[in-house]
């Protein structure tokens, strides 16, 4: 495959920019993770609740640890299953 | 200064052969190499399959920033600091609000740098110019905070035998040999290396971490008593500060140029996607490390300065030192994986910022009829030339007492300004050159008046309102970006 040479054709741009499915288009992701983010935000335990101890580290730490770990479950989640491209995945760069 | 732990003949024999087994391998790149071409000297040919991409990655992503850096904030800033674990995640949710696209242009149009897209998606030499500046500026900065890293790791590992700038001197060269042997090739070849050892590296050392000395529980007390501030979850002005963090460094972070360099080098989709697949739990792993790191400290290693706390890592390898003969190889070897993390980063930043000079500088203004070759050694003589003039500035930071994270800051602020030329850019169509550019230089200007104005003292703070700088001027750059859309769809409307 040849180097970018300064090539411009916009319309091929845009033709060529959408894969067959990103995670983006689909529904579950954009929404879980935004759900995912908004609770590793410690602002909505109460206080009590907020501080208390488990395993040497307080309760707000290990909700900001648990939704990231789910937010990198859905990550990889995406990753493998929300991404598809049939151009892509039956060609290899050799030939695309 | 804190004394560095003495870590005897064993380390230095050690870390010798591991620098032996990076020249070789940079030799070993230059074999390889198919053709003189920029894509496979910058590239790697398109060639990484899984493991390689993935453990080049997994080295890039995390780098002295990560196991020196953040470790130091962790303990300079308490348990607020597990923002870092997030919005190291973040940057793998930001990678698939773009990768999906950029790969498929890269693979049709065939991009070397990410200027490559931003002149073809947006036509405009000035919007070009400007990001290659701007990513420019970043990855100058981010090899600085490598070698500042370097410094105080080669410190460390010798005992002081090796001082500071002779630590910079020695791992610069080293890198700068393998690099310039077999770019891409040799850089991902020696990141896989080097992230196995990080790896293995630092699953040891969590394990160490959470077992030793009575764990975590026993941390908690002691730091119930000398620092109990450190253990409250953040107040108003601290939720401020931890979603100003996620912004910048989750969106700054993912869009770093040999980051997505690496997602060009990709050989095929199925190997980019399980990359990012495996890479996606990395933060849970090297982050959470250094965020423990630095929790752990703030028990075994209370009251150190700003600079000193950048050496906790150290610190604290140093106090497992004393656990068994065992756990002197296994500090050895953790500590190699951190020398390999920050050396892993710096090469890679500097062969990326070489390939925008080169390609999107000198050959599209200055040199249009260069050929390959004398591209690649302009690429080559300018990586040499950068390392010269960043190892002053190390010396510089040395003298000026700046903290790893001071230069992360320095360096994200100004890069995410181009974050909607890439996330916006990809997926608006009517998204133009104009306020594209206006955008990102109202941002820049934004970041660095905030900057200059904290600097001379007219501002106390240069996170306004908890606020990052860079944070204030993407929000402008954004709105300069979509209010013309706005306006045009009210219009329709």
């Amino acid at each position: 495959m040849a180097e970018y040479q300064d090539q411009r054709d916009t319309e091929e741009f845009w033709q060529v920019v959408a894969p067959t499915l990103e995670p983006l288009r689909t529904r579950w992701f954009p929404v879980g993770a935004i759900l995912a983010l908004l609770a590793s935000v410690p602002w909505y335990l109460p206080s009590d609740l907020a501080s208390r101890d488990f395993a040497g580290l307080p309760f707000w730490v290990w909700m900001t640890l648990i939704s990231s770990a789910v937010l990198a479950a859905l990550n990889s989640l995406a990753s493998f299953r929300s991404w598809r491209d049939a151009e892509s995945e039956t060609s290899g760069p050799e030939d695309g | 200064m804190v004394e560095s732990p003495e870590l005897g003949i064993g380390a230095l024999v050690f870390m010798g052969c591991y620098l032996l087994v990076m020249l070789g391998l940079g030799w070993l790149g230059r074999r390889s190499r198919q053709e003189e071409s920029l894509k496979d000297f910058y590239l790697g040919g398109s060639s990484f399959g899984v493991a390689v991409l993935f453990l080049t990655l997994f080295a890039t992503q995390y780098s002295g920033n990560t196991l020196l850096g953040f470790a130091g904030r962790s303990y300079q800033q308490g348990l607020t600091y597990v923002v870092s674990v997030s919005f190291m995640v973040l940057v793998v949710t930001v990678f698939m609000v773009y990768a999906p696209r950029l790969y498929r242009l890269s693979q049709r149009f065939g991009y070397v740098t990410p200027a490559d897209y931003v002149f073809h998606r947006f036509g405009s030499h000035r919007l070009r110019i400007l990001s290659v500046l701007l990513l420019c500026w970043g990855l100058a900065n981010y090899v600085l905070e490598q070698l500042v890293a370097m410094g105080h790791a080669v410190e460390a590992i010798s005992a002081g035998r090796l001082g500071f700038m002779q630590g910079v001197l020695l791992l610069a060269l080293v890198m700068l040999i393998y690099e310039s042997l077999g770019g891409m090739r040799s850089v991902a070849w020696t990141d896989a290396v080097q992230g196995v050892l990080l790896l293995f590296g630092c699953l040891i050392l969590l394990g160490i971490l959470l077992r030793n000395d009575g764990g975590l529980v026993a941390v908690r007390e002691a730091v119930a008593s000398t620092a109990p501030e450190k253990l409250e979850p953040p107040d108003a002005a601290g939720l401020r500060r931890w979603l100003s963090n996620l912004v910048l460094l989750g969106i700054g972070v993912a869009i770093y140029p040999h980051a997505i360099q690496r997602i060009f080098a990709a050989k095929s989709l199925v190997t980019l996607r399980r990359s990012l697949g495996l890479m996606a739990f990395m933060p849970l792993l090297t982050t959470l490390l250094a965020f423990l790191i630095g929790y752990v400290a703030l028990r075994s290693h209370p009251g150190l300065s700003q600079l000193d706390s950048d050496k906790v890592t150290i610190l604290v390898l140093g106090d497992l030192l004393a656990l068994s003969p065992a756990a002197y190889w296994l500090v050895v070897m953790v500590f190699a994986a951190v020398v390999a993390a920050i050396m892993s980063t710096a090469d890679s930043a500097l062969l990326s910022m070489g390939s925008m000079l080169t390609k999107d500088i000198y050959k599209a203004y200055l040199a249009p009829e260069a050929t390959p070759q004398q591209m690649l050694r302009v690429g080559k003589t300018l990586s040499w030339a950068i390392m010269g003039l960043l190892i002053t500035m190390a010396w510089v930071s040395l003298e000026t007492e700046s903290s790893i994270w001071f230069l992360i800051r320095l360096k994200l602020e100004f890069m995410v300004q181009l974050a909607p030329t890439l996330l916006l850019g990809l997926h608006l169509r009517r998204l133009g050159s104009e306020e594209v550019f206006w955008g990102m230089l109202a941002g820049t200007s934004v970041t660095l008046t905030v900057w200059m104005s904290a600097a001379l003292g007219w501002l106390s703070d240069r996170s306004p309102w908890g606020v990052s700088a860079g944070v204030w001027g993407l929000l402008l750059n954004l709105a300069i970006c979509l209010a013309p859309q706005a306006l045009r769809q009210a219009r329709e409307a």
